[in-house]
């Protein structure tokens, strides 16, 4: 018998039916992410499991207990299961510590000298002992989280569910959360993780759920789901969030924007950061040595496609639309061009670039 | 530091406020006992012509005026004593009201004449419901008592004699049972609040007198003109006695008893005052003080109706603000039934009691809703208030929950709370910070509202001032107490909220405490 059996679990909001048919297992010990497009039921999903959300039909067991059943007492069930938030929930009228303290006492009975003591070894692990008598507004978003997972972790749950841990969090903050997740994985403790980050999904886990037309669409391990998808809708999410893309009006590109956008796609897709550095000085002097964002006409698309091996395999900037088109391709083939900028992206040019047509495929050495 | 300075600024700018004031009041203020009648300043009624008349708004006579001046300006007052102080300063020109009233006043003060001509002559009556029974027994009474022994007590009322006006003891056996009898409080010498807060007058004794005749104890509810009818029509009162002239008007909604005849006319300023106008006072500033303050707290221990009217506004702010909040509170729970019914009969409540004016609801609550219940008037006000601040805190809360992040009721949930134990220690402490400071300026605006009971017959800080103004028509000391009372009444119940609360206040003020030593016991033990 697994730990979580879900059984044709069905839900909806009035005429949106998130969950159509869901059957899923979940055994002891397993780190399962859950991605799939924005709004297609995995935090419908994920809150089912412990009753903040009530399912429409199908079943729901939990270590033998029926969770759907209205009798069942629920505040045991969500005692086992640990659950942190996208948007953190710390109670913000207590300090960091009480809101790790609290819960063990009321909850659980705990006398206050044992729930202090679990509360500093839990904050001792995620590395906020310094804060526990800090209010939570006086936290980054990454504390904040790291203590809401301290908080969930002292009432020493069976399962941890996570929705979304990161991302509500600012880039440069990912990854102390992330870090804090992966050790936790690998202690052994059975989680359940909804993410949008795809490092988290690579790194920790041991099964990957993908999660689309209201089923489980199609599951395998991090290996198979990201390098061989085999079902339609799986191959273009996979595809789709391994690639960035803009496309638009010469004269509306703002670089700033383009290059931040740039940065936390490439972020996201667990680069190296030599490696995401360079790829973004190649758009950068693609952007200032080539374009003259005064022309009312000219037109421009840039796509990135990340690779599977820490660094992205390819840019392509289609100059269809630019009237200089033909300057861009001769300066780039030619190895004496005295354009600063052309030399500079010659450089990080691996040999299997090529330019044909008016589409420039630049693959980073 | 700052904070002393500030109470030191407010205490200097109320005294130096009461220092100015005091010195307009004195300067307006110039009344002596008569010796000789004074002459009106008006010779007959065509002089009144586009002038200002006043009456009370429980007896409008302005067809009677008009009768005689064309085209008077008509306003309407609550007490004959806010009349007189209009007609000293100015503010109107003539004031409608029975002989007897007015020939008492001018008698007390130089600066105040009647008119010679009366606008019309009539009888004061004893107001009984449609069809009582008991009137006819009281009309024998009256016959029995004799109108030479009326005639009597009216020349002793309206005298200058004040050792004479003394009510007779109510020694009689009383085998009959007790009356209750509405009669006015603020109208001297018909009916008066004498020598500590008992009602006299000319009204009283001639309601003694039948009593005697009839073996029954009578008990008096004073009260303002414009409640008295009211009263004998809810049932409050068995009937009244009231200086209330007999007209077809209220023929038409009860049965009168004429019991001593009477004239309407105008009182106005007097010719003297006229002529010394603008010339001021020859007494000192000390002597006139010392002669007001004399007046409105020593003088038949007036002091009594203050501590009384104090008692009352404590009494109904603490209790409606105590019980408002219990109130408040259990319709925040029984709003979490989520109930279609009970959500409804809440949505009522609320149109209800914040939507109409304190006085509105005090007033059907006494007449309507409890009319025919015996209840004394600052039940009702406690009853009236504890729903309406109730109410009121009920909104203000339930917008401080609503303002807690959905989230913290998730949090709690997930870690294993039940809803209720999630509501009372995580959601209710965080909406505590958004509707405490709310409800304690709710509270004081509860305070000021209860200006308003006096419309019910209770006597609190404000009918205590009003009431002790229409005995001395001297405005200065009683108004400027009752502002002072007002203004420490509400720092004293703010300190004391302020607290009782200071042991949460002391948990949000953020002091930082070394964990493992604590033993902070704002949490306790679940279960
Ligand atoms: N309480 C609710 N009331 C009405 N509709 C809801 C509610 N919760 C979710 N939905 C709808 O159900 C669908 C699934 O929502 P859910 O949050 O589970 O998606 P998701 O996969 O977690 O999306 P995302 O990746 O954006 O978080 C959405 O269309 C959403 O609008
Ligand atoms: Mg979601």
């Amino acid at each position: 018998m697994s730990l979580i059996e879900i059984k044709n679990l069905t839900k909806s909001f009035g005429k949106t039916t998130p969950l159509k048919n869901i059957n899923l297992n979940i055994e002891k010990g397993e780190v399962v992410t859950i991605i799939g497009p924005s709004g297609t039921g995995k935090s419908t999903l994920l809150r089912s499991l412990n009753r903040l959300e009530t399912p429409d039909s199908g079943s729901i067991m939990y270590d033998g207990i029926d969770v759907c059943d209205p009798k069942v007492k629920l505040s045991d069930i969500r005692t086992r299961m640990g659950m942190v938030f996208q948007s953190f929930n710390l109670f913000n009228h207590k300090s960091v510590i009480e809101n790790i303290i609290m819960p063990q006492m009321d909850v659980l009975g705990l006398s206050r000298e044992d729930a202090v003591k679990t509360a500093k070894e839990e904050l001792e692990k995620v590395g906020l002992l310094n804060k526990a008598d800090n209010y939570p507004d006086e936290l980054s978003g990454g504390q904040k989280q790291r203590v809401a997972i301290a908080r969930a972790l002292a009432m020493k749950p069976e399962v941890m569910l996570f929705d979304e841990p990161t991302s509500a969090l600012d880039p440069t903050m990912v990854s102390e959360v992330l870090s804090v997740i992966t050790n936790l994985a690998n202690s052994g403790l059975t989680m359940i993780i909804v993410t949008h980050e795809m490092r988290l999904a690579k790194s920790v886990s041991s099964r990957v759920v993908y999660i689309d037309e209201g089923v489980v669409y199609e599951e395998g391990t991090p290996e198979e789901m990201f390098s061989a998808p085999k079902r339609e809708k799986t191959k273009d999410f996979i595809f789709r969030i391994k690639m960035w893309e803009w496309e638009g009006w010469v004269k509306e590109l703002d670089i700033f924007e383009i290059l931040s956008s740039v940065e936390t796609f490439l972020k996201g897709q667990f680069l190296l950061k030599e490696k995401y550095l360079v790829c973004m000085q190649v758009i950068e002097e693609f952007l200032v040595g080539f374009i003259d964002i005064k022309d009312d006409t000219d037109k421009l698309g840039i796509k990135i496609i990340s690779g599977e091996e820490e660094y992205p395999r390819e840019i392509i900037f289609d100059i269809a639309g630019l009237k200089c088109r033909d300057r861009i391709k001769n300066d780039l083939s030619d190895k004496e061009t005295d354009n600063i900028s052309a030399r500079i992206i010659r450089s990080k040019m691996g040999a299997d670039s090529e330019i044909k047509d008016d589409i420039i495929r630049i693959k980073i050495k | 530091m700052n904070k002393m300075i500030k109470k030191y600024i407010t205490l200097v700018s109320v005294l130096l406020s009461l220092l100015i004031i005091s010195g307009l009041v004195i300067k307006s203020a110039d009344s002596s006992a008569a010796e000789s009648k004074q002459k009106s300043c008006f010779k007959s009624f065509e002089e009144l012509n586009g002038k200002r008349v006043a009456m009370l708004s429980g007896a409008p006579f302005a067809d009677l005026v008009s009768e005689y001046v064309e085209d008077a300006k008509y306003s309407y007052y609550d007490s004959f004593a806010d009349i007189l102080l209009a007609l000293k300063s100015g503010k109107i020109d003539a004031g409608l009201n029975n002989s007897a009233v007015a020939e008492f006043q001018s008698n007390q003060d130089n600066d105040l004449a009647v008119m010679e001509q009366p606008l019309k002559e009539l009888s004061f009556g004893i107001a009984f419901n449609k069809a009582d029974k008991e009137q006819e027994k009281w009309k024998k009474a009256l016959e029995e008592v004799g109108e030479e022994k009326i005639q009597e007590m009216w020349d002793i009322w309206i005298g200058n004699d004040e050792s004479a006006k003394v009510l007779p003891e109510q020694d009689w056996p009383g085998k009959n049972g007790t009356v209750k009898v509405a009669t006015l409080d603020n109208l001297e010498p018909m009916g008066y609040r004498g020598e500590g807060e008992k009602v006299v007058g000319f009204d009283p004794a001639v309601i003694l007198l039948c009593a005697e005749k009839l073996d029954v104890k009578v008990e008096f509810q004073g009260m303002e003109l414009a409640g008295v009818l009211p009263a004998v029509s809810s049932g409050k009162a068995d009937f009244a006695i009231a200086s209330l002239i007999i007209t077809k008007e209220r023929t038409e909604t009860m049965d009168m008893i004429p019991y001593h005849s009477g004239n309407i006319v105008l009182i106005t300023r007097s010719e003297e005052y006229d002529n010394q106008s603008g010339k001021g006072s020859e007494k000192s500033f000390f002597a006139h003080m010392k002669e007001n303050f004399k007046k409105t707290f020593i003088t038949d221990k007036r002091y009594t109706l203050i501590l009384e009217g104090i008692g009352s506004t404590a009494i109904i702010s603490i209790l409606s603000g105590i019980l408002g909040l219990l109130f408040g509170f259990l319709l925040v729970y029984l709003c979490r039934i989520n109930n279609i019914i009970i959500n409804v009969i809440i949505r009522i409540l609320e149109e209800i009691f914040v939507g109409l004016p304190a006085a509105v609801i005090l007033l059907v609550l006494c007449y309507v809703v409890f009319g025919k219940v015996m209840m004394p008037g600052i039940v009702i006000a406690v009853i009236g208030f504890t729903l309406m601040f109730g109410v009121k805190a009920y909104t203000i809360i339930q917008s401080a929950l609503e303002a807690v992040d959905k989230g913290q009721m998730e949090a709690a949930l997930s870690l294993g709370y039940t809803p209720r134990k999630a509501f009372t220690k995580i959601i209710l402490p965080q909406a505590k910070k958004i509707y405490f400071p709310i409800l304690k300026t709710q509270f004081t605006i509860l305070v000021k509202d209860t200006s308003v009971v006096g419309f019910i017959a209770v006597i609190d800080i404000t009918r205590a001032g009003d009431l002790i103004r229409s005995r001395t028509l001297e405005a200065f000391f009683p108004l400027i107490t009752v502002a002072v009372i007002y203004y420490i009444l509400i720092k004293l119940f703010t300190w004391i909220i302020n607290l009782f609360d200071k042991k949460s206040s002391d948990k949000s003020s953020r002091t930082r405490k070394e964990i493992s030593k604590t033993d902070d016991l704002n949490i306790e033990n679940g279960d």
